[in-house]
């Protein structure tokens, strides 16, 4: 599998990614998702989709984004190792969450 | 666990159609559709409203096609006054432009020549029998919430004495136990975490619970609760004006704080001028009670009594050896004053 490509934004990195995992974005792999944005604490990381933007680092945030199977989401970090923390995060979403 | 439905999230600047404004609204203000059901999806994006006379009389150099038109007795007289080929033209010409929708009020008799061109460019045609003036005003208060755009903000949003505080900080700072003390004190949530904010006219900003999420906290160490569930009905609140923002923040030795409060504090919350407290938090500090004051001085400054001016104000009338003003909302002193007359 080949993973989305972390691009260059004005002030860190994003990509966009979409939730292979059969029961979307639910509670326990929202609060994984949580658990690797917080440890880059050197950077700012938001998920948006359908216009919606939301803090990366939020368990309510991510869980009111109601990410469902299929559906595109756009990673956004700046700060330090923001391209990391991106590439970390496409990672573990595109790895369906070691569910299937 | 099946993931919640998606349907309410969008909700949050989700375009407005004709269908909708229907289904909301259609029964409570008697709308009926004449015509133009192929049209019901257009979308509604001004909450201002357009009586089309000028339009229909031949002036288009302004005219707000944009918006709902709304079709009143003016409009209906007028173009009853018309020939059948001046009014046919008129219509026509005025609803060339793009409309997302067209209203008759009063239960005004609808013209062929207005139902054929609707139908014909499928522009949805209503009627009510509701009279104009209130009718306007309701569905423009309704478009104006409707269409007022949005955002989420991290943060706790708590009624604090009826006001709407919102509690930011980074996180980690203690937001969310600052919000379970305010509860325990009698005071209520909104959300936690993610606030979704609604700026309604030019500068008032509603803070709401977000869909989906409802009143649930994460607190680190126990997981999620449900507030409503544990602290009852009482313990919660859907939405409420946001009137104070207090920022928590670490103490930082080298900063200097508010000591007296003399100074303006406010903060520009998307392109709103809100008050802002900056709280430092140091461990056993009572966050929550500091809100509280917060929120009371807030709402003592906002009835035009600033402590701090006040008190500034007797000091340099001691020093210059005059009396002491008389405040003129304290209860304290009404009563002082009520006892010397006795």
């Amino acid at each position: 599998m080949t993973l989305s490509k972390v691009q260059n934004t004005d002030t860190g990195h994003c990509a966009r990614v979409v939730i292979c995992n059969g029961l979307g974005l639910h509670l326990r792999p929202a609060s994984q998702l949580v658990k690797l944005a917080s440890r880059f604490e050197t950077c700012e990381v938001t998920l948006t989709k359908n216009g919606q933007t939301i803090n990366a680092k939020s368990i309510m945030g991510v869980i009111m984004l109601a990410a469902e199977q299929g559906s595109e989401i756009l990673i956004e970090a700046h700060g330090d190792a923001s391209a990391e923390a991106v590439a970390a995060l496409v990672e573990m979403v595109e790895g369906g969450f070691g569910e299937t | 666990m099946p993931s919640p439905p998606n349907s309410q999230i969008s909700d949050l600047n989700r375009p407005l159609t004709v269908q909708e404004l229907l289904q909301k609204r259609g029964k409570e203000w008697d709308l009926e559709i004449v015509t133009g059901h192929d049209g019901l999806d257009s979308v509604i994006s001004t909450a201002e409203l357009n009586r089309p006379g000028l339009a229909l009389a031949g002036y288009y150099e302004v005219f707000s096609a944009q918006r709902v038109q709304i079709i009143g007795l003016t409009e209906s007289s007028f173009l009853k006054s018309l020939s059948p080929d001046a009014r046919k033209f008129a219509i026509e010409k005025t609803l060339g432009f793009t409309i997302p929708c067209v209203i008759v009020t009063s239960g005004q008799e609808i013209c062929t020549e207005l139902f054929d061109t609707c139908k014909a460019r499928s522009i949805p045609l209503l009627r009510t029998i509701q009279i104009t003036s209130p009718f306007q005003s309701d569905l423009g208060h309704y478009l104006e919430r409707r269409l007022a755009p949005s955002w989420t903000v991290h943060g706790v949003m708590m009624d604090v004495f009826g006001m709407g505080v919102l509690i930011r900080g980074k996180s980690g700072v203690g937001k969310s136990e600052c919000g379970l003390e305010l509860i325990e004190r009698g005071h209520r949530l909104i959300a936690d975490d993610v606030v979704v904010i609604r700026r309604v006219g030019k500068d008032e900003l509603y803070a709401e619970t977000p869909p989906n999420i409802g009143y649930h906290m994460e607190i680190r160490g126990i997981g999620i609760i449900d507030v409503e569930l544990l602290f009852g009905v009482r313990a919660v609140r859907e939405d409420a004006k946001l009137v104070l923002m207090i920022t928590m923040e670490p103490w930082d030795p080298d900063k200097e704080y508010e000591r007296l409060g003399l100074a303006d504090r406010y903060t520009t919350l998307f392109d709103c001028r809100i008050p802002e407290y900056i709280l430092p938090v140091e461990p056993g500090r009572n966050i929550a009670k500091l809100v509280e004051v917060a929120a009371l001085t807030q709402r003592l400054e906002d009835q035009g009594i600033n402590v701090a001016r006040e008190f500034d104000q007797r000091i340099m009338n001691a020093i210059q050896k005059k009396a002491a003003p008389m405040r003129q909302f304290s209860a304290i002193d009404r009563l002082r004053r009520s006892m010397e007359q006795d």
